[in-house]
């Protein structure tokens, strides 16, 4: 068995067979294998030494599979749930969490009120602020396998009149955000004891503020 | 000159290694049943007769446990391939440690197989698996990633350590000595 001359046509004859050539190398190495016997000769070889392998048993895959660590982010051990992505699943809120936040919205909107009614007696134009709660940890969501929840961060948009010259009439005022996670947190606690916090809709809550009598 | 295409459909499985990433343990079926039947020919044609299929799968373990390490800037097969070769390395190092045996980059290459393999070839007049047997482990090697595999010299060169160039003169040599072998 003879070696063809042509080194760089040798060198693709592999690429032919596993057809990783574009279609005009493809055709001029086509064209040429047409006339030469030692080209000829040495794809056969090469088909030769595939088939050798070629009843190589191949592996169970499922059984590779079931050995495969889990994909990152997953714990090993904790089933899957069909395909859906751990890591972009929208952060879903226990219910009671959700009260609990909106009770937060409502003590804010509540003080932001009673800010308006004072800025406007002291004739400072209320500033609109936007408080924003990032990140919020569902307290009462401990029972199951813990979520990845910092990857959704919750906003809600709360309007909160705030005055610059005067003390606010209750403790709770300025941005949520600024609050620590130990503060929100302690929050969240001191609503779980207040009585009054909806079972099943939200009503609004009685707060006594000393500025808020007189307003009408 | 010509030249190979390289890595028909690595971007299809940087994105079904992205979506294993994201969770989606579908696509690690997918990548095994593409690439463990060429991971076993490999490993037979490089001499493992024992358990190859175990081989394969801590192939695979291992790639998936690492997978971050994994740079893209080579196909996930070659990739694979890499990993398995050293894997079968460590096996044999291991045997030459456990049975004191001489070095197996020492031993006429033809001896390193079953003698029954070898009459089971001969009888069947499998003189195609005799002449590839006789080439040196990594003349072996890099015959079978590029004719079985397919893969490209500068592949070939990433699995087995080597320069491009280097890997291309061996394929070279250990064509001519197939030929030769089969000739006399
Ligand atoms: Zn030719």
């Amino acid at each position: 068995m003879t070696d063809c001359n042509d080194a760089s046509l040798r060198d693709a004859l592999p690429d032919l067979i596993h057809g990783r050539l574009s279609q005009l190398d493809r055709a001029t190495i086509s064209a040429h294998i047409e006339g030469c016997d030692a080209c000829r000769a040495e794809l056969a070889l090469l088909g030769d030494v595939r088939q050798m392998v070629a009843l190589t048993p191949a592996p169970d895959v499922a059984r590779i599979v079931a050995a495969l660590p889990s994909p990152r982010g997953v714990p090993a051990g904790v089933p899957q749930v069909a395909s859906e992505s751990a890591g972009t699943r929208p952060l879903a809120l226990q219910p009671r969490a959700i009260w609990r936040l909106a009770g937060v919205a409502v003590i804010v909107a509540v003080a932001g009120m009673s800010l308006l009614v004072r800025g406007e007696r002291s004739a400072v134009a209320p500033i609109e602020r936007v408080a924003r709660v990032e990140q919020v940890q569902p307290v009462a969501a401990s029972a199951g396998p813990a979520e990845p929840v910092a990857d959704a961060p919750v906003t809600s948009a709360l309007t909160l009149p705030s005055s610059r010259s005067e003390a606010p009439a209750i403790t709770l005022v300025g941005p949520v955000d600024e609050l620590s996670d130990d503060n929100l947190e302690t929050l969240l606690a001191e609503l779980d004891g207040m009585e009054g916090l909806p079972a099943v809709e939200p009503e609004p809550l009685t707060i006594d503020v000393d500025d808020l009598e007189g307003i009408e | 000159m010509i030249s190979g295409t390289h890595g028909g459909g690595d971007d299809t499985d940087r994105e079904l290694v992205a979506r294993w990433q994201a969770g989606d343990s579908r696509a690690a079926t997918v990548l095994v049943d593409r690439h463990a039947a060429a991971l076993a020919r490999f490993a037979a044609s490089s001499g493992e007769r024992d358990e190859i299929e175990e081989l394969v799968q801590d192939t695979f373990v291992r790639a998936f446990s690492s997978l971050e390490s994994f740079r893209g800037d080579s196909s996930l097969r070659t990739w694979l391939f890499t990993i398995e070769r050293r894997l079968m390395l460590d096996r044999r190092r291991a045997e030459r440690r456990q049975r004191f045996t001489v070095p197996i980059e020492d031993v006429e290459p033809a001896t390193a197989y079953d003698a029954l393999d070898a009459l089971l070839a001969a009888e069947a007049g499998d003189r195609v698996r005799q002449a590839v047997d006789a080439l040196s482990p990594m003349q072996r090697e890099i015959f079978m990633l590029r004719v079985d595999s397919g893969l490209s010299y500068r592949d070939i060169a990433e699995v087995v350590g080597s320069t491009e160039g280097a890997a291309r003169v061996h394929y070279h040599n250990a064509m001519h000595a197939v030929k030769e072998f089969l000739n006399d």
